[in-house]
């Protein structure tokens, strides 16, 4: 193998590791934090991914699609938290339960809004073309996935190492009204820490459309696996554990070469099977969110 | 007016069940004890003046403005601290548990403070809360009330299930922080609630069936067989 | 006993039904009666072991693409039957054991994966006929007209929901309710509890295999949709529906997603998303399941804000971590 080739794969990695982590950050975050396991999470990386691209071919503006699909995913996120999962705290297997009627729901207004079939989601201009490597070349969206899983990757590492929001989410799921006795607004953090992971899936989704160039209702489910995938292999409640998952699955994927998607599935779930063997609870596992 | 806080013939209701009937006191300056048998409604009391229960009838006013129908963080932020009996977040390290409401910044400023009256604090700041003793547990969750350097302090059972010489250490910081923060103290030990409170009130099945100062009730041998089940 | 008179009535209502209902109303019900067992396994699992899982899709599959090879490759019923059975034991065996030192929220994602990994195995090769699927299954004559259908669905499910109450009401099936209100307790009384977590999950694997088995024999095809996770929502939207941990709630529950499903499909054009929303009404107000619909607490829906419980004293010693 040359180097530029190598150059390339691992870029090709990198950016499907970021893409992996996209898809993961905010199902770990929201289940790390606040114990809720979100069958919807791909639903809501789905919804950000239509509204982007309704954005996007509408206006031609690919940031404001990008913020507009997280936010419309945010406002499910938040809608869903102060009506489905509000009322049902502290019953963790309940709140997933409820959320696989979320996605149940939202799979299905996908489908009445913007019909059952594919629609095909263009990169923005800007984006579109390749970058030479050496002897070798990558494509330009590729390395703006690398970009945006690096920017939020640090965003939120810094929020959870500087602020003690991590901490106080933890506090108020194991008791919420000692919490809220010191003068927090669990509520309101709660809503803002779901409507955060939210957020973060539909930004996903947004950047992920223009990636396979379409989007289509079936999205939904497979994100959800691969996020599943990922956080288990990494370990719940770890940060970190999520960005190992996805380095670890986006690296085999590029490197063991171009296989067909059905075969990545497998391997993937092999993968997963071999680590929980060695390790129960995933890589990194620790007992709670470390913030 | 010297009334910090005023409870006001207050009735709450859980579920179906009528809990309190009509609770009134009165707390000042100092320790006021509030004292009476297991489920005579003295948690529901302290809690429905934080704002978790909804009162059905009667008043409660805090340095003369009400408090009822307010949400819970908004109490507390008036600056009312409720410390429930070892009431810590297990999952959380002492440290954090200490400093998470309040603020880096605050913590540091009030640290020395704390540290020089809970001495034992230092050596456990890094433990998680969940791993200590039930003393230690307490002595945590009274100095995250210092640290918060609250304008009242609702303090549930301190002493609950524990040793007597820690019951005694427990005490002697009691003492410590009554001079820093008027205490509504509630106490199942009537020994403890003696040495630290001036005045008293009983409740016998939601209702405030008699008020006074601890030395008349120290006197009334009738008095505390009858509701606290003492001689 | 007050019991026997309601199943008389009940055997005697399921037996003359042929005689008053359209053919196509038969079918459906003969449909309904093979997913209330599937439902029910999924019951087995969730209502009365506690384990979530979110793959039972895969057992379901695996019996109906067994018995399908083995009706196309000429051999007996019974023969597939034994098959379907034994694969679907070994499967659950493998995933338990796979799963078994893990926490129980793994449980629900893990065997997503591994039923995906089926589905998208079942989409791409050779021997399940990719995405075409199985057709054309040889069927034993008793079973090609509706009555006959009907009358062979009905009997196997009436089968496996006495042999799953028996199960239920067995020793074992105690233990396993026991392992769900108290797991750490059922351990300290001296319960070998990853063990019995496995007996739950290879009876519920078996009785979803069976299910395969007559689904494959009822629809005369299979097809990789079987294997979707859509199989395994379905049964926990009949579960729920019907009442968690209610074991014959799955019946309630089959009949209000297939008949009335299909039914009332022809009247409201967003049955799928009535059907969504609900399902989450029903898991926030009414868990017990549709059974216990009340119109009081349909009213509680518009209260803004159900009582808050302080539970402000010292953490409580429930795990959050459900299994
Ligand atoms: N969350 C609750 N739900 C139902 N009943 C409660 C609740 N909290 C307290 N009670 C009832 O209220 C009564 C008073 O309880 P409490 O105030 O805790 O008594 P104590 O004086 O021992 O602190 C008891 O009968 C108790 O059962
Ligand atoms: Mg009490």
């Amino acid at each position: 193998m040359s180097l530029s080739m190598f150059l390339v794969i691992f870029l090709e990695g990198l950016s499907a590791s970021a893409l992996l982590f996209l898809a993961a950050v905010g199902l770990s975050i929201i289940f790390g934090l606040m114990d809720i396991l979100n069958f919807s999470h791909g639903a809501l990386f789905m919804s950000g991914a239509y509204v982007a691209m309704t954005i996007f071919h509408a206006t031609g503006n690919f940031p404001l699609a990008v913020l507009a699909g997280g936010c419309a995913a945010a406002l499910l996120g938040l809608v869903m938290e102060r009506l489905a999962l509000r009322p049902l705290r502290g019953r963790p297997l309940y709140q997933a339960m409820v959320t696989i009627g979320v996605m149940l729901f939202l799979d299905q207004l996908v489908i009445e809004i913007w019909g059952p079939s594919l629609i095909s989601f263009s990169r923005w201009g800007p984006l579109a073309g390749m970058t030479a490597i050496m002897s070798g070349a990558i494509s330009n969206y590729r390395l703006f996935l690398i970009l945006v899983g690096l920017v939020v990757f640090l965003l939120m590492a810094g929020f959870l190492a500087s602020s003690r929001w991590g901490a106080m989410v933890r506090a108020g799921v194991e008791n919420a009204g000692l919490l809220e006795g010191l003068g927090v607004n669990t509520g309101l953090l709660f809503t803002f820490t779901f409507g955060l992971g939210a957020f973060l899936a539909g930004v996903g989704g947004a950047v992920y459309g223009p990636f396979i160039r379409l989007v289509d209702p079936n999205l939904g489910l497979s994100i959800l696996i691969d996020s599943f995938i990922v956080v288990v292999i990494g370990g719940f409640g770890s940060f970190g554990g999520t960005v190992l998952g996805s380095l670890l699955i986006g690296m085999l994927q590029a490197f063991i070469g171009y296989l067909s998607p059905g075969l990545t599935v497998m391997l993937n779930v092999v993968l997963m099977a071999v680590v929980l063997l060695i390790k129960p609870d995933g890589l990194m596992s620790v007992r709670r969110w470390r913030a | 007016m010297s009334k910090i806080l005023m409870v006001e013939d207050i009735a709450v209701d859980i579920g179906k069940l009528n809990i309190l009937k009509g609770v009134s006191l009165a707390v000042e300056n100092g320790v006021t004890a509030l004292l009476g048998r297991n489920s005579a409604g003295k948690t529901v009391t302290l809690n429905t003046v934080m704002g978790y229960w909804p009162v059905r009838r009667g008043r409660i006013e805090f340095l003369g403005a009400s408090l009822v129908g307010l949400p819970t963080h908004r109490i507390a932020r008036q600056g009312i601290v409720y410390v429930p009996p070892r009431g810590v977040f297990h999952d959380l390290s002492v440290e954090l548990n200490l400093s998470l409401a309040i603020g880096s910044r605050a913590y540091r400023a009030r640290r020395e403070y704390v540290f020089s009256i809970l001495t034992e604090l230092k050596d456990i700041l890094k433990m998680p809360a969940g791993c200590l003793s039930g003393g230690q547990q307490q002595i945590v969750a009274m100095a995250r009330a210092l640290f918060h350097g609250p304008r009242l302090l609702l303090l549930d059972e301190p002493s609950r299930g524990l040793a007597p010489v820690i019951i005694q250490r427990i005490g002697a910081v009691i003492r410590e922080m009554a001079r820093q923060m008027p205490i509504l103290l509630v106490e199942q030990n009537f020994t403890l609630a003696s040495e630290l409170a001036r005045d008293f009130y009983i409740l016998d099945d939601g209702r405030t069936v008699y008020a006074g100062t601890i030395a008349e009730l120290a006197a009334d041998d009738e008095l505390k067989r009858r509701y606290l089940a003492i001689g | 006993m007050r019991k026997y008179p309601t199943l008389l009535v009940g055997g005697v209502l399921l037996a003359v039904a042929p005689l008053t209902l359209s053919s196509f109303v038969l079918s459906l019900l003969a449909q309904a009666a093979v997913l209330a067992v599937f439902a029910a396994s999924y019951d087995l699992l969730l209502g009365y072991t506690g384990i979530f899982s979110f793959g039972h899709a895969l057992f379901l599959g695996v019996g109906a693409y067994l018995a399908a090879l083995f009706l196309l490759n000429g051999h007996s019923l019974p023969l597939a039957m034994l098959a379907a059975v034994s694969a679907a034991a070994v499967l659950a065996v493998v995933i338990g054991a796979v799963t078994l030192r893990s926490k129980g929220v793994y449980y629900a994602m893990i065997t997503l994966a591994f039923a995906e990994m089926f589905h998208i195995y079942a989409g791409m090769a050779k021997v399940t006929g990719g995405a075409n699927g199985l057709i054309g299954i040889p069927l034993p004559s008793f079973i090609a007209a509706p009555v006959g259908d009907y009358y062979v669905m009905v009997i196997f499910a009436v089968i496996c929901f006495g042999a799953m109450y028996f199960f239920l009401d067995s020793p074992t099936g105690r233990v396993l309710r026991a392992v769900r209100d108290n797991p750490t307790r059922a351990a300290m009384i001296g319960y070998n509890v990853p063990l019995y977590l496995v007996i739950a999950q290879v009876v519920a694997a078996v009785f979803a295999a069976l299910a395969g088995v007559f689904l494959a024999l009822n629809q005369g095809m299979v097809y990789t949709n079987v294997l979707s996770s859509n199989t395994t929502v379905n049964a926990l939207l009949i579960v729920v529906l019907g009442g968690i941990g209610t074991l014959f709630g799955a019946v309630a529950g089959s009949l209000i997603v297939v008949v009335a499903g299909s039914i009332l499909a022809n009247y409201f054009p967003y049955w799928p998303l009535i059907l969504g929303a609900l399902y989450i009404i029903v898991v926030l107000l009414y868990p017990q399941g549709l059974m216990q619909l009340s119109f009081k607490r349909l009213g509680t829906i518009f209260r803004s804000n159900p009582a808050k419980e302080p539970n402000v004293s010292a953490g409580s010693d429930e795990g959050s971590d459900f299994h």
